[in-house]
C-alpha cells in the first residue's frame, strides 16, 4: 500500500474509534504508540490528511468547549465510516519488499579492489538493522496489556523482527559469498 | 568489571591447532548488558568459559572484578563460579528429579550457605522469577520456558556480579524466548548484575546495550545501542480530544 493511502486510512481508522473526535497531535501520538518506529509521520502531514478527509466529506471539524484554540478536533462522518469499512474488506495492495537495490548494484559492478569497501557497507547495513531491532524490542518491552491496540502492535513487532532477521541473514550470506568469491579474508 | 587484554585461546597443537579467540580486547563495566553475536564456531562460548575460569587463555589476561582468572588455583576458580559468576545454558542443565526449589538452592548447598540465609535467598528468587507456585514440582514436569526460568533463578541465587548466558533461548519457542530475554533485561536493570549473552540470533542480541560481532575468533564489529530510546507513556485511545 502506498504511503499516502496508508496514512489516510490509518487516520480515518483512529478517528473511527474516538467518539469525541481527535486533534492532529493526539493522532500523531497514537500512531507513535501503536506503530513505534515503523511508521514515522509528522504533524503537518496529519493535518494535510485531515484537511483532505474534511474536504471529501469523510471527516468533520468539531467545536470542543474548553479545547485550546490552536487544536482543531476532527470526527469521522457516516460516509467516512462506510469508506473505512469498504477499505477493510479490500485485498491488500502491498507489493513484495524490493531487494536491497543499492547493494545489489554495487555488487554487480564491484571489482576485487572494491571488496573491502563493500564488506564495510554490509557491516554498516547490519549495524543499522541491529539498532533498529533494539528499538523494536524496546517497544515490545514497553507494551502494556491494557493498551487498546496492544494486539496489533504485537503483530507489527513480530513482523518487524521477522523482516529484520531475514535481512540480516541475507547480509551474512552476502558477506560470506563475497569473501568466498574474491578469496577475501 | 570484566576486562579482556589481548586474549588468545588456542586448542590442540601442531596441524590440529584451532584458534578459538585471537587477540581479543574489551572492557565491560559493572552493570552493563553485552551481547556477543556470531556464527557457530566463532569463539562465543570460549569467551564465556574464559570468564567463568572453566578454561584459561593461551595468551593475554582475563580479569573479573580485578581478579586475573588465569592465575587462580582450581579451588579459587571454583569459588569464583560459586560466588561471582552465574551461568545459564541453552539446555538448562537442571537436575531433572529434583524440585524447582531444590534446583535453585543447589549452588548455596554446594557453597555450605547457612540454612536460614539459604531459605531466604531461594524464596526471594522464586518470588522474583514467578516460580513460587511451582516450587515443589520436579523440573522435568515444567515447560522449556519455565525450566529456563529455574536455571536463571539458580544462576542468580548466588547474587553474582556477572550473569553469563550461552544461547539461553536456543531451545525455546518465540513467546518463551521473549519472556526469558525480558527477564534477563529486568535482572540486569533491577539487580545491577552484568550480563554477557552469546547468541547467533540478532533479535536476542538486540536486547543488549552493546553488541560485539565475533567472526573466526576476532571482534569484527561493535554496535552501541541508542540509550535515549524513549517510547513515552500509554495514551488514551477513546478520549483524546484535547478538551481535558
Amino acid at each position: 500500500m502506498d504511503r499516502t493511502r496508508s496514512i489516510r486510512y490509518g487516520v480515518l481508522g483512529l478517528l473511527s474509534r474516538a467518539d469525541n473526535g481527535l486533534h492532529g497531535w493526539a493522532i500523531k501520538r497514537q500512531c507513535e504508540r501503536v506503530f513505534g518506529g515503523f511508521w514515522q509521520v509528522n504533524l503537518g502531514e496529519i493535518y494535510r490528511v485531515l484537511g483532505r478527509l474534511k474536504n471529501t466529506g469523510l471527516a468533520e471539524h468539531v467545536e470542543v468547549t474548553g479545547a485550546p484554540s490552536m487544536r482543531k478536533v476532527f470526527r469521522i462522518t457516516h460516509r467516512g465510516r462506510e469508506q473505512l469499512r469498504e477499505f477493510l474488506g479490500q485485498d491488500p495492495q502491498d507489493a513484495p519488499r524490493p531487494l536491497r537495490e543499492e547493494l545489489a548494484v554495487k555488487l554487480l559492478f564491484a571489482e576485487a579492489s572494491d571488496i573491502e569497501g563493500l564488506l564495510l557497507l554490509v557491516e554498516r547495513q547490519r549495524e543499522t538493522y541491529i539498532r533498529h531491532l533494539h528499538a523494536v524490542v524496546t517497544h515490545r518491552r514497553a507494551r502494556r496489556p491494557e493498551w487498546a491496540d496492544e494486539f496489533v502492535t504485537g503483530l507489527l513487532i513480530d513482523g518487524a523482527e521477522m523482516h529484520v532477521r531475514a535481512e540480516i541473514a541475507w547480509l551474512d550470506r552476502v558477506a560470506a559469498r563475497v569473501r568466498e568469491r574474491f578469496r577475501f579474508s | 568489571m570484566i576486562v579482556f587484554e589481548r586474549v588468545t585461546k588456542v586448542f590442540g597443537s601442531g596441524p590440529m591447532v584451532v584458534r578459538a579467540l585471537h587477540d581479543v580486547s574489551f572492557e565491560v563495566p559493572q552493570g552493563a548488558f553485552l551481547a556477543v553475536m556470531g556464527p557457530s564456531g566463532s569463539g562465543k562460548s570460549t569467551l564465556l568459559h574464559l570468564i567463568a575460569g572453566i578454561t584459561r587463555p593461551s595468551a593475554g589476561r582475563v580479569l573479573v572484578d580485578g581478579l586475573d582468572v588465569a592465575t587462580l588455583a582450581s579451588e579459587e576458580a571454583a569459588e569464583l563460579r560459586r560466588r561471582k559468576v552465574g551461568y545459564v545454558f541453552q539446555s538448562f542443565n537442571l537436575l531433572p528429579y529434583l524440585s524447582v526449589e531444590e534446583n535453585v538452592a543447589m549452588p548455596l548447598v554446594l557453597d555450605a550457605t547457612e540454612v536460614q540465609a539459604r531459605r531466604q535467598r531461594v524464596e526471594k528468587m522464586l518470588v522474583l522469577l514467578d516460580l513460587d507456585g511451582r516450587r515443589y514440582h520436579a523440573v522435568s514436569q515444567l515447560s522449556g520456558g519455565e525450566q529456563q526460568r529455574v536455571a536463571i533463578a539458580r544462576a542468580l541465587v548466588i547474587e553474582p556480579r556477572v550473569l553469563l548466558a550461552d544461547e539461553p533461548t536456543g531451545n525455546l519457542d518465540t513467546s518463551a524466548s521473549q519472556a526469558i530475554l525480558d527477564l534477563i533485561s529486568r535482572m540486569n536493570r533491577d539487580l545491577g548484575v552484568t550480563v554477557l549473552l552469546v547468541t547467533h540470533d540478532p533479535v536476542c542480541a538486540a536486547y543488549a546495550q552493546r553488541v560485539f560481532r565475533l567472526v573466526d575468533g576476532r571482534i569484527t564489529q561493535t554496535i552501541k545501542m541508542d540509550e535515549r530510546l524513549d517510547l513515552g507513556e500509554p495514551l488514551p485511545v477513546r478520549d483524546d480530544t484535547g478538551s481535558s
